[in-house]
């Protein structure tokens, strides 16, 4: 079992080491199956421990918290509003990457909205009950997130689910796709890796001007898996691409705009 | 040592006479030595005169020999009989019968202590006839037959055995028939030609095998020709691969029969003559279609600077069908000629035959005027086919066309299912414009079609012609007002045609009743089925009393658009634009292209005049009282403005969109079947699967994924593998 694995079950769940090493093994040490897992057996227990906890301190402050971001029609979510004013509250800016932590931290269903009881128990997990202190705790977040594969990925995959708007929606817009890509490889992961932006630059142009087609899940999650195999080892000429093997054909046909562009050799 | 050898054998037969006491047995073994001794010495005294060669000198001696030895052996006949044989089985020693004894000792005392000069006279003979000089072949032939004979001894039976003639005569004779051929040809390829060469070739071959059935053993002849083939053929591919070139362009088929048939002797060497012989027609069958785009080009700029007026036969930037499949044809029936004739049908070459023919059919020049665009052959095939079918082709044109010619290419053809979308829209409108020359060729060509292809693929052409026959009944029933109405019942799925919500026409009341009539016949017959009227389809014909007084009325030939404003015109003689158009009701542009041809064609009169006023609310349209022609029948419908690209766009289209239809349906089939499958495993099977209709790119094919992943039919697992989604 691997340690980096059982570190993210218990950053993401908040379990107990020993709870992680229990689910991991379990699934066979897929970290992504372990959690599903782990939120399916204990979401109900969770409940019961956040209505039975509902009156300690913490959960008091943070509920009172909350309810300067709620939705005035419903108190059991917040508004577009109350989150840009949290957001606000604590310094953050909507277009940070911060900000995308956060809303993956309190497990934001679409744009802008989470839930009390998200709000609650993520933050009594993280024994915070005051604004001062979450903004670091997210900025501390984030740069662990960013710093560790696995962990980058949850919050890649989270992503596209947290931008779907509708059940049955089956393709993100291409445009708003982009700027996710900006924010979390571009801006994000990738920073500062000179060779392999100017591809994921050229990959966003591409799309932009080229493709101009809505983006599959199924493509969102096998480019991260692209960059990792392909682009990250070799940027320049990316040896190891073979058009054989499974690739989406979106990515085949960057490839092939790459080429005909003599964007690469 | 030989001698110290037949003294054992003595002293052993005379210990077994103590155990055995018999009188004769002691007789016989002291005969046997006494005889053994005497051939010794007969072998030994045999001299050579000193003029003589060993060889002759040997096989004279031997023939004696051998006949005294029959003899001998006859006299001891009861020795070999009685002693030798019980001898033989009781002590399995070396006592030999007489003849055999004889051929012993011949071998010690004679053979054992020449061998090498006589097997190198012989070889030497051997090289004196290869260089043509005349040689005793008697000489060669019994000095050989000798080495059988003596190998007699080993296995102590009479059975011949070859050890002698393989170990002392084979394996030299081989290495030195190979050496003599590799210096032979290695000389002659210096100064002949590759072509003299084959033919020296040949004659090798035939005198050595010649001289092998003479007096070789069977055991040498399969040896000698790998020899042979290695030294002559093997060694020299290279310098016959580099003439086969000049010998095809040269059309030397006696020349290429030669060097096929040497060749054809070691197999390896076909692929690389064959590889040439592929290239060389890929690159011969570019050629021939460049030079005719270029004829044609040349000719459609001097037409059209003169004025060009032939311009009807085929769309502009197309070569006429016929020029271009007969080029097609012409070059596969001159290859296929040499493959008859040179190569005698050999698989490897009809394989590389048939790879060009593909490559070039469908990769060439005219095909694929850019590099991204749909391959044309099919389209021109289909249209080839279709100026054969025509009626109203003119005879001298189509005379030297027929089905056959159309069946050489329809196999080399990749993208059979756009052939077959192209040839359904021409018989389309072959069948609703009674346009087809004969029922009998028609089938003839879809008969055909099925049994290259499949039942599946001519099924929508059948069903036409099914429809054809089903309408012609229908008319049955129509009544008498409506003879000469031949409406067509066409199912929409089959049939090319689209319905056109632009080409709603208004019905003339006159006119109402006949199709009412048959719409309640159909929908009697067929209740639930939805009839539309396909108005931009189909022709009127119209008698016109225009003529003056005492001619013949004319015969218009009209669309049903231009039917309807005719038939209005009978009963007012000015329309005003809208007025008109109120009275048609199809879209303006369409009533524009139809109404023109009557006003470029003088039947109308617009005013004001002019055709920045043609669809003006008020511009005016009045019928002439009296129409001037030189002819009595006036087609109106030919000039009537189509655009061909539009059609030739939606071919395309429809053929795209029935690919990626098909590939989703394979894929969904071959997931449903197997369930999980390997991503290259999935691509192979779905190119595999559509090759009977045309050719997937594996580009297609991942699209056809990537649109199913989507749809959830199937999903990724690991990375490279789908999964089927129940």
């Amino acid at each position: 079992m691997k340690k980096t694995s059982v570190l993210s079950f218990v950053s993401v769940t908040g379990a107990r080491k020993s709870t992680a090493e229990r689910y991991l093994r379990d699934s066979g040490n897929n970290l992504q199956r372990a959690i599903n897992q782990y939120y399916m057996e204990n979401s109900n227990q969770q409940e019961e421990n956040n209505s039975i906890n509902i009156n300690d301190e913490t959960s008091r402050t943070l509920n009172s918290l909350f309810n300067k971001y709620m939705d005035p029609t419903d108190n059991t979510i917040t508004d577009i509003d109350g989150t840009i004013k949290y957001l606000e509250d604590m310094k953050i800016a909507p277009d940070e990457l911060d900000s995308l932590t956060l809303l993956y931290f309190l497990k934001s269903k679409s744009m802008g909205i989470f839930l009390r009881q998200e709000f609650v128990s993520a933050w009594r997990k993280a024994s915070i009950s005051s604004i001062e202190s979450m903004a670091p705790y997210i900025r501390l977040m984030t740069s662990g997130l960013l710093s560790r594969d696995p962990e980058f990925d949850l919050l890649y995959k989270f992503t596209y689910g947290f931008l779907l708007e509708q059940d049955g929606q089956k393709l993100l817009p291409y445009d708003l796709c982009i700027d996710y890509w900006r924010l979390l490889l571009i801006e994000g992961k990738y920073k500062g890796n000179a060779s392999l932006v100017k591809r994921l630059d050229q990959w966003c142009v591409f799309i932009e001007t080229e493709q101009q087609r809505g983006i599959s899940r199924d493509t969102w999650d096998m480019f991260i898996l692209f960059i990792r195999e392909i682009i990250l080892p070799d940027p320049e000429e990316m040896k190891e691409y073979d058009d054989m093997a499974a690739w989406p054909s979106v990515i085949d046909e960057y490839i092939q705009y790459l080429r005909e562009n003599k964007l690469m050799v | 040592m030989l001698g110290s050898r037949q003294q054992d054998t003595g002293s052993r037969i005379s210990g077994g006479n103590k155990a055995v006491e018999s009188a004769y047995l002691l007789n016989g073994g002291e005969m046997y030595v006494c005889l053994s001794q005497y051939l010794r010495h007969f072998v030994e005294k045999l001299t050579q005169k000193p003029d003589e060669q060993f060889l002759e000198f040997y096989v004279k001696k031997w023939s004696r020999y051998t006949i005294g030895v029959g003899y001998l052996n006859n006299v001891f006949d009861y020795m070999n009989r009685y002693w030798v044989q019980k001898e033989r089985n009781d002590t399995q020693n070396k006592i030999y019968e007489v003849n055999t004894l004889a051929l012993v000792q011949w071998k010690y005392y004679m053979f054992d202590t020449h061998s090498t000069i006589l097997i190198q006279e012989i070889l030497k003979e051997i090289e004196k006839q290869r260089n043509n000089e005349v040689v005793d072949t008697y000489l060669i032939s019994a000095a050989i037959k000798s080495l059988v004979h003596l190998g007699v001894e080993q296995n102590e039976t009479k059975k011949p055995n070859l050890h002698v003639y393989v170990n002392m005569f084979e394996q030299v004779f081989l290495s030195k028939t190979k050496d003599y051929y590799m210096r032979e040809s290695q000389n002659f390829l210096s100064q002949y030609t590759v072509v003299d060469y084959l033919r020296k070739c040949e004659t090798r071959f035939a005198e050595e095998i010649s001289r092998s059935n003479n007096y070789l053993e069977d055991h040498t002849k399969k040896l000698l020709v790998d020899v042979l083939n290695e030294a002559l053929i093997e060694d020299h591919a290279a310098e016959m691969y580099s003439q086969f070139i000049p010998l095809l362009e040269r059309n030397e088929i006696e020349h290429i029969l030669r060097m096929y048939k040497l060749l054809s002797r070691v197999k390896s060497t076909l692929p690389p003559l064959a590889l040439q012989f592929e290239d060389y027609l890929k690159s011969q069958a570019l050629q021939a279609l460049e030079n005719i785009k270029k004829a044609e080009q040349e000719a459609a700029n001097s037409t059209t600077t003169t004025g060009g007026t032939s311009s009807r036969k085929a769309p502009t930037g197309m070569v006429p069908p016929k020029v271009y499949i007969h080029t097609l044809i012409e070059i596969y029936v001159h290859f296929n000629d040499i493959l008859n004739r040179a190569f005698n049908k050999d698989p490897v070459f009809v394989k590389a035959l048939d790879n060009a023919c593909r490559y070039f059919v469908n990769n060439n020049p005219i095909a694929l005027p850019t590099p991204r665009s749909p391959c044309k052959t099919p389209d021109y095939l289909a249209r080839y086919a279709d100026a054969y079918l025509k009626s109203n082709s003119k005879e001298a044109e189509v005379v030297d066309m027929n089905a056959n010619n159309l069946m050489i290419i329809f196999p080399f053809l990749e993208d059979k299912d756009a052939f077959e979308e192209h040839y359904r829209r021409l018989l389309a409108k072959r069948l609703i414009n009674s346009n087809c020359k004969s029922e009998e060729a028609e089938e003839q060509i879809i008969q055909k079609l099925q049994t290259a292809n499949s039942l599946e693929y001519t099924s929508k052409m059948t069903k036409m012609f099914s429809d054809m026959k089903a309408s012609a009944e229908l008319k049955y029933y129509n009544g008498d007002d409506f003879k000469e109405f031949t409406p067509l019942i066409l199912a929409q799925s089959m049939w090319p045609f689209k319905h056109v919500p632009d080409y709603s026409l208004k019905l003339a009341p006159e006119l109402q009743e006949g199709f009412l009539n048959i719409e309640s016949v159909y929908q009697n017959r067929h209740t639930g089925r939805e009839l539309k009227w396909l108005w931009n389809h189909g022709r009127a014909e119209v008698k016109a009393n225009l003529s003056r007084k005492g001619k013949a009325p004319f015969i218009f030939t009209v669309s049903n658009v231009q039917l309807m404003i005719l038939l209005a015109f009978n009963k007012k003689k000015t329309y005003t634009y809208d007025q008109l158009r109120d009275i048609i009701g199809v879209a303006p542009y369409i009533f524009d292209a139809h109404l023109t041809p009557f006003i470029k064609g003088k039947l109308l009169e617009q005013k004001p005049i002019g055709s920045e006023n043609l669809n003006a609310p008020d511009t005016t349209y009045t019928i002439v009282d009296e129409y001037k022609s030189k002819k009595a029948r006036v087609n109106f419908v030919s000039s009537i403005k189509t655009e061909q690209r539009v059609e030739e766009e939606e071919t395309n289209k429809v053929i795209d969109e029935a690919r990626k239809d098909y590939l989703s349906a394979s894929i969904v089939r071959t997931m449903k079947a197997r369930k999980q499958m390997k991503h290259k495993d999935l691509i192979n099977e779905v190119i595999q699967q559509s090759v009977s209709r045309f050719r997937a790119k594996i580009s297609d094919v991942k699209h056809a994924i990537d649109y199913l992943i989507e749809k959830e039919y199937i999903k990724r697992i690991n990375n490279d593998a789908y999964e089927y989604l129940a």
